[in-house]
């Protein structure tokens, strides 16, 4: 447990990690949905001017 | 040289290419922050002045360099895009934006949460190398802003890399403004005369995470760069060949 306690500073470390830990997280999941959303709209519109058989 | 070069920056050959890099990178990086990490928490011995509350350094200096790598390359391939109307340049450059906006909000950050138990307090106002920095975020905001509010990708891709090349002068600010002005920021802990100022049981884990977050920045990077292409090629062969495979009907 000690070792989770980084002396005082605990409070400060761990919210400086799990800080890091969201902002990837969350810059990974931004791009993966607009690459979808980019993906759907250019798949919509191909599809509307040539419509099948 | 030059035909690779041409071959490279052929959108459908990024496209593939890129896909296939990416996970590489990821992996690369996963394994290197994980040792960085557990290293520099558990590994590395406390510093003799700030105790336990350095081990901010191992997400803080990484989130700072990779903010003002992405600004550079942002700036970079804004410029080539500018002066060879390379469209993957100007891809490169919209696509570096957004994850160096989060890495600066990131740096700056875990350096307001590092700077309360070291300095007192969590932000000053004036101080040389925060501001700089602080101005940094808003250089980023302003050129997302710029490209949001033009529809013309052409036009964006324009006017969005004058500002990423006016800002650019910032990048060096920052680097320099510890040692130009009187700062509550510590001075280069790596890049200075003499070598680095750290003992190596704390160095190792710092170069990991260092490095370690280069690749997944490359990675992400990547990503962002296949996203603009798609959209940028959207009228193009090869994109309707990826998108609609043969055969299949609306």
């Amino acid at each position: 447990m000690e070792l989770f306690a980084m002396g005082d500073y605990g409070p400060y470390v761990w919210s400086c990690y799990l800080l890091t830990l969201i902002v990837v997280v969350i810059s990974t999941v931004q791009g993966k949905r607009r690459h979808q959303q980019i993906s759907d709209q250019v798949t919509r519109q191909l599809k509307l001017k040539e419509p099948g058989e | 040289m030059w035909k690779f070069i041409h071959k490279l920056a052929s959108p459908p050959h990024f496209y593939d290419l890129a896909a296939k890099i990416i996970p590489w990178f990821a992996v690369v990086a996963l394994a290197l922050i994980a040792y960085g990490a557990v290293a520099g928490l558990f590994l590395a011995p406390a510093d003799y002045q700030q105790g336990d509350a350095f081990r901010i350094i191992y997400v803080h200096v990484p989130a700072a360099y990779l903010s003002m790598l992405a600004y550079s390359i942002m700036a970079i391939s804004a410029g080539i895009g500018l002066i060879w109307r390379m469209k993957l340049a100007h891809a490169v450059a919209a696509g570096a934006a957004p994850l160096g906006a989060w890495f600066t909000f990131l740096a700056l950050a875990t350096g307001s949460i590092w700077g309360r138990p070291m300095w007192g307090t969590w932000w000053e106002w004036g101080d040389p190398r925060l501001t700089s920095e602080l101005i940094m975020l808003f250089l980023y905001f302003g050129y997302m802003a710029l490209r949001a509010a033009i529809d013309d990708t052409a036009k964006a891709d324009r006017a969005s890399a004058v500002l990423a090349l006016v800002g650019a002068v910032n990048v060096p600010i920052i680097h320099f403004s510890v040692e130009w002005w009187s700062s509550l920021h510590q001075g280069p802990t790596l890049v200075r005369e003499g070598g680095p100022a750290i003992e190596p049981a704390m160095l190792y884990p710092l170069l990991a995470m260092i490095v370690g977050f280069s690749f997944l920045f490359g990675a992400l990077l990547l990503s962002r760069v296949r996203t603009e292409v798609l959209y940028r090629e959207r009228r193009a062969r090869w994109v309707r060949n990826l998108l609609l495979p043969s055969g299949e009907s609306a």
